[in-house]
């Protein structure tokens, strides 16, 4: 496996795992300012690229126009920072799934997941260390990166290990005819079929991205945002699920000021419950914007609950909400069953979930809602995809793979075979040309 | 009298290591029982084909023969791959054999400074570890500063005729009988392989009206660019194994010296006897057989894809169920070769032995296979003998450069078990090592080093300015709104409709030239793409780690310390390609290199 090149532009969660006050993700490289603003909303509208070292700036990270959160950038210059290379650190408040949105973004926009140790081992190699640290450091990144590989190994299941060693053979297949036929072009190796095997091993690369968001929440937390009108009952949900009181709950709407996050575990999911504040009509918001608001937080959500008050009549709002909410990831709640209901189940075309906070009655049916919809069937299943060097491999395969399907032969070969280098990362499986030549010549009779 | 260089045999190695060392100034003996054997081709009358044409334009680039020899006696030749895209497209042409011998005869009795020397070499001659010539059969000394192996299958070689043997290092040609013992007692690890040649058939015993006939490209290809006179004057021909030649086969596998478990040596999975096909493929009623001219003249012709280790009269049985070779006559028999090959890994990637200084080896001695691969290696260790014996440090070429590269680090770095041939999978970097760009990527190598001349680098700029200048008018001329290079990468498009519709270029291209700027503007993203990764890899590649004791450097893990220890790569990236080091151990070696550079920088400027 190759090393990682120093001179690209790197980006890491920086701090500890878990929910702190505050998460770091930091970024090192020559397009670290870049990356920045491309994420980083500056409430100043100062251009990011252009300030000078030793700066904080408030702003936000935005995510396709919504804000995920608000954050404060920090800047770094080379060669006075850790790595003695362009640094931004980018501070949020600290809840996973916030840290890995932040995260994932830095890496759609042009930086590279740091390989383990990465910064640690720039900060080395550009001398910002002494000797005497060098060794300390040097046993670190060592550390670290063999117990990445166990731990790597380890978090293969059999299952998984299984999968991808077919995914692995079936391209090796397609690559060792395509091969043949080159290196062997008059004898009568037939013309490699890829483009139906091929689609067939990105049919089971999807099946296993598909379950890591699955095995990322299982493993990080989801979001979870309580949607619905004010005074729908979102508050005293959130009381009933956490088991004690949390926000203030009254009878007044729009008594939860901004947002309030709650960390819970819900049927051993860990989860952030994100209390919104009431989408209602008044005087200087249209009704427009209130829905608006509450799709940029359902997106933003791994899961969202909508609140419909059975007690009150439904409201054109709540039917533009139900109709807007992306179905699979949305649960409907009928909420306030214990009082006396103004409408039914045939009034809206979703199914419900009937809800009292007060009584607990369906809280129950609820939480098993909830973590069937966060991990789902694939909970049961050791097809488990959760870690993030897995999940940039295979999504990098699967590129190459695509690739390979529209070119002609000698570079689809070459595509395939660099896909089969990306899943050696995960795998181990690295000895490609050796496999390769094997399967040539006990498929293909070949040669004088 | 002294030689610089002593080269020990006269084949495709040896005929690119004495004119490479002789052309470099060296004073170079050429040892060789018979000097009618120089240049033969013992096996197929053909040079090329994919991943060993590509090795071919590399020494074309860097001052070896083998393309010029090859171009000056061809009959035949074609494009293998055209159609599959640039990576892979390969040469290959068919030679007239006595032709190609003769012509490399007269290139090395003509080459200025090459003493040809009648004889066998019975041992190295080394004094308190100090290499300083060779000693011959006939017990004279001869001395040298560096001595080059080309020997071919010739140590301690055995020829099979099915389950009969005899010591020989071809056909009818005595083995090397003694030099193994000598390459021992210097400290070197011998390994045993195999390898085998298909049958000869008397021409006029063949009914060619019942083959399929495979014509010569129009107009041929040529490595050199300069073409002989007899070029396309001969087709090719196919025929197939039938049912009786199955049944025949499996009713007498018992005959086989292979199958028998005679033979100890491993052969190559890439030249499987045609016992093996039968066997391994048992659900294929037929396998293809090339028909090979040896010539315009000889009586001969080569049956590729027949190799076989069954005794000679079943051969003649065998022969007869082929299509058109009915009233067939065996002229040569199919055999089989054991001989003895150094274990690679005791090489430096330079061809120079790591246990003897001065002691160079290439070709099948090596554990390869195929004259390409033969030749590369010899032109190598010729340069570095050559530089060796002048004192001058030695040279490579890197895998990242080209072909030829990827085959010296393939040896070095991982050794074989098998005749290494030379594959366009094994090269990482295919789309870059095109046979058509060899001369730009090499021959600025070949011109430091003095075998190519200003002249030569002068037209490779002038032909580059050309096609540059082409690919920029592509890329900024329109017809009907579009760009001429879009219109290129449009599938099966090529060159000439372009020009067509946009004129031709205002410099006169040579059809060479034409065929380059079709493949850099049609595949520039995928050339572009493979460039960014070469360059990624880069860094690690030219990492120097000669002078490191690798024990001084901390946390190695103990299975990579050894290998290490073992393998000495010269640099960080053939580290990285060795068995059994780990990432943390490249780490570790990265920051160890880093951190005393950085030291040493310190204590200077003190």
């Amino acid at each position: 496996m190759a090393l990682p090149p120093l001179n690209d532009t790197i980006a890491a969660i920086a701090t500890a795992p878990g929910v702190g006050a505050v998460g770091i993700v930091r970024l090192s490289g020559p397009d670290s300012y870049d990356v920045a603003g491309r994420i980083f909303l500056p409430k100043r509208r100062q251009h990011i690229n252009q300030l000078p070292a030793g700066r904080v700036v408030y702003g936000s990270i935005q995510k396709e126009n919504a804000i995920i959160d608000e954050a404060l950038l920090l800047t770094f210059r080379a060669p006075h920072s850790y790595t003695a290379q362009d640094v931004i650190e980018l501070q949020t408040h600290g809840g996973p799934a916030v840290l890995r949105t932040v995260l994932e973004l830095c890496i759609n926009k042009g930086a590279r997941l740091a390989k383990p140790g990465e910064f640690t081992l720039r900060a080395y190699l550009s001398g910002r260390l002494d000797l005497v640290q060098a060794e300390s450091v040097l046993e670190l990144v060592n550390a670290q990166s063999d117990s990445a590989r166990r731990s790597a190994a380890l978090g293969l299941s059999k299952a998984l290990s299984k999968e991808l060693d077919l995914i692995q053979s079936d391209i090796t297949a397609v690559y060792g005819n395509i091969q043949a036929a080159l290196d062997y072009p008059d004898e009568g190796v037939p013309a490699a079929q890829f483009s139906e095997p091929l689609n067939r091993v990105l049919k089971r690369i999807d099946g296993l991205l598909h379950t890591t968001k699955a095995g990322t929440i299982a493993k990080r937390g989801a979001r979870l945002a309580l949607i619905g009108r004010p005074n729908a009952g979102k508050s005293s949900l959130l009381n009933a699920l956490l088991g004690y009181r949390r926000s203030i709950v009254s009878d007044i709407p729009g008594t939860t000021r901004d947002y309030l996050e709650a960390p819970l575990s819900i049927e051993g999911v860990p989860v952030t419950a994100i209390d919104t504040a009431g989408i209602r009509d008044t005087d200087d918001l249209i009704e427009a914007s209130g829905v608006t608001a509450a799709k940029d937080i359902a997106e933003n959500a791994d899961l969202s609950l909508l609140l419909l008050d059975k007690s009150l009549a439904l409201k054109r709002e709540d039917q533009e909400l139900i109709s807007t909410l992306e179905l699979g990831r949305t649960l409907f709640i009928a909420s306030k069953s214990d009082l006396a209901p103004v409408w039914t189940k045939d009034d809206v075309p979703v199914e419900l979930i009937h809800v009292s906070a007060k009584t607990g009655a369906g809280l129950t049916l609820l939480k098993e809602k909830i973590r069937e919809r966060l991990i789902g069937d694939v909970s049961q299943s050791e097809l488990w995809i959760s870690n993030e060097r897995h999940i940039q491999a295979l999504s990098l395969s699967k590129e190459h793979l695509e690739r390979a399907l529209t070119a002609p032969d000698d570079l689809a070969a070459l595509d395939l075979e660099e896909a089969l280098r990306t899943l050696a990362e995960i795998t181990g499986r690295g000895e490609i040309a050796e496999e390769t030549l094997e399967h040539i010549f006990s498929n293909f009779c070949v040669g004088k | 009298m002294r030689y610089d260089v002593i080269v020990v045999g006269g084949g495709h190695a040896g005929i690119e290591a004495a004119q490479a060392a002789a052309k470099l100034g060296a004073a170079v003996a050429l040892l060789i029982p018979n000097p009618d054997k120089i240049g033969l081709m013992p096996c197929n009358p053909a040079i090329g084909g994919p991943g060993k044409s590509q090795l071919v334009f590399e020494l074309q680039a860097l001052g070896g023969v083998m393309g010029q020899l090859a171009d000056q006696t061809a009959i035949h030749a074609r494009t293998l791959n055209a159609s599959k895209g640039p990576a892979v497209q390969s040469l290959r042409v068919q030679n007239e054999r006595d032709g190609y011998a003769t012509a490399a005869r007269q290139l090395i009795e003509n080459t200025t400074g090459i003493d040809i020397i009648r004889a066998e070499v019975a041992s190295l001659l080394v004094k308190d570890g100090q290499l300083n010539g060779v000693i011959l059969s006939d017990g004279r000394e001869l001395h040298g500063s560096s001595v080059v192996l080309c020997t071919g299958t010739f140590l301690s070689g055995v020829v099979w005729y099915g389950k009969q043997k005899r010591p020989a290092g071809r056909q009818g040609e005595a083995p090397a009988r003694f030099l193994s013992g000598s390459l021992r007692s210097s400290g070197h690890k011998l390994l045993r392989f195999k390898t085998g040649t298909p049958p000869r058939i008397r021409a006029d015993s063949v009914n060619f009206s019942q083959l399929e006939e495979v014509p010569s490209d129009d107009p041929p290809g040529s490595f050199s660019g300069r073409l002989g006179r007899k070029m396309s004057s001969s087709p090719t021909w196919l025929t197939h194994t039938t049912v009786n030649t199955h049944e025949l086969i499996t009713a007498n596998l018992h005959e086989s010296a292979m199958y028998g478990g005679e033979i100890e040596g491993r052969g190559p999975r890439y030249c499987p006897s045609i016992e093996d096909k039968v066997v391994r493929f048992a659900d294929k009623d037929r396998h293809l057989l090339f028909v090979e001219p040896d010539g315009l003249e000889t009586s001969e012709v080569y049956l590729q894809g027949f190799s076989s280790s069954l005794p000679p009269y079943l051969q003649d049985e065998m022969i007869r169920t082929l299509p058109g070779f009915e009233q067939a006559v065996i002229q040569r028999y199919a055999y089989a070769v054991e001989y003895d090959t150094i274990d690679p890994t005791q090489l430096d990637i330079t061809m120079m032995s790591k246990r003897l200084p001065g002691l160079f080896s290439a070709g099948q001695i090596n554990g390869t296979s195929g004259y390409e691969e033969a030749a590369a290696q010899g032109l190598i260790a010729g340069v570095n003998a050559a530089r060796f014996a002048n004192s001058g440090s030695l040279v490579s070429i890197r895998r990242d450069q080209g072909y030829i590269g990827v085959m010296l680090d393939d040896l070095v770095r991982w050794g074989i078990d098998e005749p290494y041939r030379m594959l366009t999978s094994r090269n990482e970097n295919r789309l870059l090592h095109r046979q058509d760009n060899a001369a730009e990527r090499l021959m600025p190598l070949g011109h430091a080093w003095g075998l190519m001349g200003s002249k030569d680098i002068e037209r490779l700029q002038q032909s580059q300015l050309r096609i540059s200048a082409e690919v920029e008018r592509l890329n900024s001329t329109r017809h009907e709104g579009v760009l001429a290079s879009k219109l290129l990468c449009r599938p099966a498009a090529n060159y000439q409709q372009v020009i067509e519709k946009i004129g031709a270029a205002p410099l006169s291209l040579t059809p060479e030239e034409k065929k380059k700027v079709e493949i850099l503007v049609k595949y520039a993203a995928y050339i572009e793409r493979s460039c960014k990764e070469l360059q990624a890899r880069q860094e690690y590649e030219e990492l120097e780690l000669r002078s490191i004791d690798f024990s001084a450097v901390a946390s190695l893990s103990n299975e990579g310390l050894e290998m290490l220890q073992r393998q000495r790569p010269a640099t960080l990236g053939a580290a990285q390609r060795l068995r059994g080091v780990r990432d943390s151990d490249i780490t570790a070696l990265l920051v160890y290199v880093k951190t005393r550079n950085v030291s040493r920088e310190t204590t200077t400027k003190h």
